[in-house]
C-alpha cells in the first residue's frame, strides 16, 4: 500500500503497456477480496483500463456497509462479507488478493483451493514456510498465480534492465534500495493501519518488498544478507480516518538496515522502516563501473537519472502506462489476464516472492543473532517477458 | 608573534605535494609554523621537496628526521600502513604529532600511540578534522535539541576510484609519479583511507559506535598505473552497518563506483522520527559539508513540514582564507593549523586520536564481521571536544 505520489504534470505521451489480443473473446471474471483502502485508492478506480478485457462479478469486505458501497459504486453484482462463501458461490476466474498482510496465506490458499487463479498483494506470506505452502498448492491446483508488487513491470525497471542488458552502466558493484513512507497512516487513508504494525507486517513486508522486488529482478537471487533492526515507536495513535483516536500497538521492529550480498562483487543496501519522514534519495539506485542509474519505484510517471562516464546525469522520460502517477498495479492485474489468456507462467512469480520473503526472515534471524546468513531460496532469471516469448 | 613552531613532515607523496606543502609555505602559515625538515622513503623526492618548498634539511626517514633535525611537531603524511611507526617514533622522541587518516590499521596500534602520547605528555591530532567545520557543531545541535526527534538511521557514503587516477600521478618528474600501489596492500584501501570520512562525521554528529556488521569484496583484483600491475589485496568494495549507543542504525557505503543521485560524496543523511537532515552539498576539496537541509515535522501529523536550508562557506573555517580556499585539501591544513594553536595555547586539539581511535575499531571489526560473517562489539569510545 502506498501513498499517492505527487501527480507530475508533464503531459507525454500515453503509450497503454497493455497489449492484450484484439480478439474479442469472453471477459475474464474477476472478484475482489478486501475493500479496504489500496482497493478503493489504486486498484478499483484503475480498473476500467481493462475493462474491454475483465469484469468485476463479485466483491468481499469484511465490513458490510463497506462492500456494500463499493458494489454500488463500482457496479459490481454480487457483494459478501465472507470470502469463503463468495469462493463458493461465484463464477469468478480469478481473485484479486487485497486483505490485510496477516490474511494473505489462509485466503490464497483457499482461493486456489476453489480453483481460482489469484493475484496476491504483497507479500504473498510473512514467512517462507506459508510461502511454500501457497507456492505447493499452485502447482497442485495448476492455477496462475501473480504476486506482487508488479515493480518488475514498471517503466522504470524495465529501462534500468535495459541499460544492465547492454552493460552501460559497465560491472555493478553496488545498489542501494529505500523502502520507507509508505506505511500508513498517512492524511486520508481510508482504513484501520493496525495490521502493518502488527505481527506478520512491519516495514520490511511492505515497503521493503519494493526495492527488494526491483533489486533481486534486476541482479537476481540474493546469496548472503546481514541485518540489523530496531524498534522506534513502541505505539502511536492515528490521527484521522476511521480508525483516528486508535492507538496502534508496534509489535515489529520499524526500522530495517539489510545488507546483502549478491556475489560477482555487487553488494546492495537496503533499507526499510516507518520511520523516514522524507528523502531526496530514490528508492533504487545501481552503481558500476561505468555508471549509475537512480530510480523511483513508486510511481510511474517519474523519469529515471543516469550517470554515465564522461558525462554528467541525464534525466530520461519515459513512455507512461495508463496511470496518471504513484504505482501501477493494474499492470500486475494485465499480467494476470495475459497469463489466464495464454497459459503462461507468470513473471512476478511465486518463487521471486518467495525468495524475498525469504530475504526478509532471514534478515530478522541475522538480526537477532548478529550473523550474516545464506540464503536457500533461489529463481529464475528475469531474461524474458512472458509477452516477449 | 611568538616564535614559529618548527615542524618536520614525513611522507613527501601526493598528499604533500598537492596540499600539505603549498598550504604550510603560505605566509601566514609560516607566522606560526615553520617547515625546517621532510623526509620521504625516495630520496631524490625528499630533496627535491625541501629544495621546491624551501625547506632547509631532508631525510630518508622519520628516525633519521628525528635523530638531526630540531622539531616540535612531526606531520604524518605517509601510507597508512606506516602511520603507527612513523608516528610513534615522534612521539618517543618526545613530538607532538599530527597522523593522516585512518590514524592506524588496529586498535591495538591505536591505544599504543595514545598510551606512549599520554605518557610522554606530547599532543596528537588526528584527521580528519570534521569538528574543525562549522557544520558538524550545527549538525550535532540539530541531533541533540531533538529537530529530528529521535535518530533511526544514519546513511553515509563515499565512493571512489582509487589514488592510481590521480592526475599528479601522471606526471614525469620525482614529484609527480609517486607509486600509488601502497593504497591496494592489505590494511589500506577504500576503508581506512575515504569511508574513514564518512564514520567519522556520523560519529562526530552521532557520537560513538557500539556494534558493527559489514560485507565487503573485491571488484578488481588487479589496478593498473602507468606501466605497472597492482594487484591489490584489499576489500575496494564494502558496505559497513552500524548501531550507534544511541540506537540509530547506520550504513557506511564504501564503493568503487560511480556517484549518487541522493548523497554526495562524503554526504550524510539523518532520518529521525520528526524530521530529516540531508546533506546537499559537499566542498570537493576538502569534504566540508556546506550545505545541507532539514525538514522537521512532529510524527504523525498532518502539520506542513518546516524546512530549513544551512549554508557554508568554506572561508568558513578561519584557517581557510585567501589562498589557502584555492589550493587543494584545504581541511589537511586546519587540522595541522589547530594542533599548532593547540600546542601554542597548551590545550587538548579538537580532531582527538580519541575519536580517531574508535573509527579505526569500527573498520578493523568491520572488516572481521565481512570475514566472519559475525557481528563485532566495540570496545573503544570518545566523547566530542
Amino acid at each position: 500500500m502506498l501513498p499517492q505520489a505527487e501527480s507530475s504534470s508533464d503531459a507525454g505521451d500515453r503509450v497503454s503497456p497493455i497489449h492484450l489480443s484484439q480478439e474479442v473473446m469472453e471477459k475474464i471474471k474477476l472478484a475482489l477480496l478486501g475493500c479496504g483502502d489500496v482497493a478503493q485508492r489504486d486498484y478499483l478506480p484503475e480498473l476500467y483500463r481493462l475493462s474491454d478485457q475483465v469484469e468485476l462479478v463479485a466483491v468481499c469486505g469484511r465490513g458490510q456497509e463497506r462492500a456494500r458501497a463499493v458494489a454500488a459504486e463500482y457496479g459490481v453484482p454480487a457483494w459478501y462479507t465472507d470470502y469463503e462463501r463468495m469462493l463458493a458461490e461465484s463464477d469468478a476466474d480469478a481473485v484479486i488478493n487485497l486483505t490485510p498482510i496477516q490474511l494473505h496465506t489462509q485466503t490464497t490458499l483457499a482461493a486456489l483451493q476453489a480453483g481460482k487463479h489469484v493475484y496476491t498483494e504483497k507479500p504473498v506470506a510473512s514467512s517462507v514456510a506459508d510461502a511454500r505452502r501457497i507456492a505447493i498448492e499452485r502447482a497442485q491446483v495448476d492455477r496462475v498465480l501473480v504476486c506482487a508488487p508488479c515493480v518488475m513491470l514498471f517503466p522504470q525497471v524495465r529501462y534500468a534492465q535495459t541499460l544492465l542488458a547492454e552493460r552501460a552502466l559497465g560491472t555493478i558493484t553496488a545498489a542501494r534500495g529505500y523502502g520507507h513512507g509508505g506505511v500508513p497512516p498517512w492524511g486520508g487513508y481510508m482504513s484501520d493501519p493496525s495490521p502493518f504494525f502488527a505481527t506478520g507486517g512491519g516495514p520490511a513486508f511492505d515497503m521493503g518488498v519494493y526495492p527488494l522486488h526491483a533489486l533481486t529482478g534486476l541482479l537476481g537471487p540474493a546469496q548472503r544478507v546481514t541485518a540489523m533492526t530496531s524498534r522506534i515507536q513502541q505505539q502511536f495513535t492515528v490521527a484521522d480516518g476511521p480508525a483516528a483516536g486508535k492507538s496502534v500497538p508496534v509489535e515489529v521492529d520499524d526500522n530495517w538496515q539489510l545488507l546483502l550480498d549478491f556475489e560477482d562483487g555487487r553488494l546492495a543496501t537496503v533499507m526499510a522502516n516507518n520511520c523516514v519522514r522524507d528523502s531526496r534519495a530514490p528508492q533504487l539506485e545501481l552503481f558500476g563501473l561505468g555508471g549509475t542509474i537512480a530510480l523511483n519505484l513508486l510511481d510511474v510517471s517519474a523519469p529515471v537519472d543516469v550517470l554515465r562516464m564522461g558525462a554528467g546525469w541525464e534525466r530520461i522520460a519515459l513512455p507512461r502506462t495508463g496511470r496518471e502517477a504513484g504505482p501501477d498495479h493494474l499492470l500486475g492485474i494485465a499480467h494476470l489476464v495475459d497469463c489466464i489468456r495464454h497459459q503462461r507462467q507468470p513473471v512476478l512469480s511465486i518463487e521471486h516472492a518467495l525468495h524475498v520473503v525469504d530475504i526478509i526472515e532471514t534478515a530478522a534471524l541475522s538480526a537477532a543473532s548478529g550473523q550474516t546468513l545464506r540464503l536457500e531460496t533461489t529463481f529464475g532469471a528475469y531474461g524474458q517477458r512472458s509477452e516477449d516469448r | 608573534m611568538s616564535t614559529p613552531l618548527k615542524a618536520g613532515l614525513v611522507g613527501c607523496g601526493s598528499l604533500s605535494q598537492r596540499g600539505v606543502l603549498p598550504h604550510l609555505s603560505l605566509p601566514d602559515a609560516r607566522e606560526r609554523v615553520r617547515l625546517v625538515a621532510v623526509a620521504d622513503a625516495v630520496e631524490e623526492r625528499a630533496r627535491q621537496s625541501a629544495e621546491r618548498f624551501g625547506v632547509p634539511a631532508a631525510f630518508t626517514s622519520v628516525e633519521a628526521m628525528l635523530a638531526e633535525a630540531d622539531v616540535d611537531l612531526v606531520l604524518v603524511i605517509t601510507p597508512i600502513g606506516r602511520h603507527f611507526a612513523d608516528a610513534m617514533a615522534a612521539i618517543q622522541a618526545g613530538k607532538h604529532v599530527y597522523v593522516q587518516k585512518a590514524m592506524t590499521t588496529t586498535l591495538a596500534e591505536a591505544d599504543d600511540l595514545l598510551a606512549a602520547r599520554d605518557r610522554l605528555g606530547v599532543k596528537l591530532a588526528a584527521a580528519p578534522g570534521y569538528e574543525l567545520f562549522p557544520t558538524t557543531e550545527r549538525m550535532r545541535q540539530i541531533v541533540g535539541d531533538q529537530l529530528l526527534g529521535r535518530v533511526a538511521i544514519a546513511y553515509t557514503y563515499t565512493m571512489g576510484f582509487g589514488h592510481e587516477h590521480e592526475a599528479i600521478r601522471g606526471g614525469t618528474s620525482v614529484l609527480e609519479a609517486i607509486d600509488p600501489s601502497w593504497y591496494y596492500r592489505a590494511g589500506a584501501g577504500p576503508l581506512p583511507d575515504v569511508t574513514v570520512y564518512a564514520l567519522q562525521l556520523a560519529t562526530s554528529v552521532l557520537g560513538p559506535v557500539r556494534r558493527v556488521t559489514a560485507l565487503a569484496n573485491k571488484v578488481l583484483p588487479e589496478r593498473t598505473w602507468r606501466d605497472q600491475t597492482i594487484s591489490v589485496e584489499t576489500e575496494d568494495n564494502s558496505l559497513v552497518m552500524m548501531e550507534f549507543a544511541s540506537g540509530t542504525l547506520g550504513v557506511a557505503v564504501g564503493s568503487d563506483c560511480r556517484g549518487s543521485m541522493s548523497i554526495p560524496w562524503g554526504g550524510m543523511g539523518l532520518y529521525g522520527t520528526a524530521g530529516v537532515l540531508e546533506i546537499t552539498y559537499v566542498d570537493h576539496n576538502s569534504g566540508y559539508p556546506l550545505n545541507f537541509r532539514v525538514q522537521s515535522q512532529a510524527w504523525n501529523t498532518k502539520e506542513g513540514r518546516a524546512l530549513h536550508e544551512y549554508t557554508a562557506a568554506l572561508s568558513d573555517q578561519p584557517y581557510l582564507q585567501g589562498e589557502h580556499l584555492s589550493i587543494e585539501e584545504p581541511h589537511v591544513y586546519a587540522d595541522i593549523m589547530e594542533l599548532v594553536d593547540a600546542i601554542r595555547d597548551d590545550r587538548p586539539p579538537r580532531a582527538t586520536g580519541e575519536q580517531a581511535r574508535h573509527v579505526v575499531e569500527i573498520i578493523e571489526r568491520a572488516r572481521i564481521a565481512a570475514q566472519t560473517g559475525q557481528a563485532q562489539e566495540l570496545t573503544s569510545t570518545f566523547t566530542v571536544i
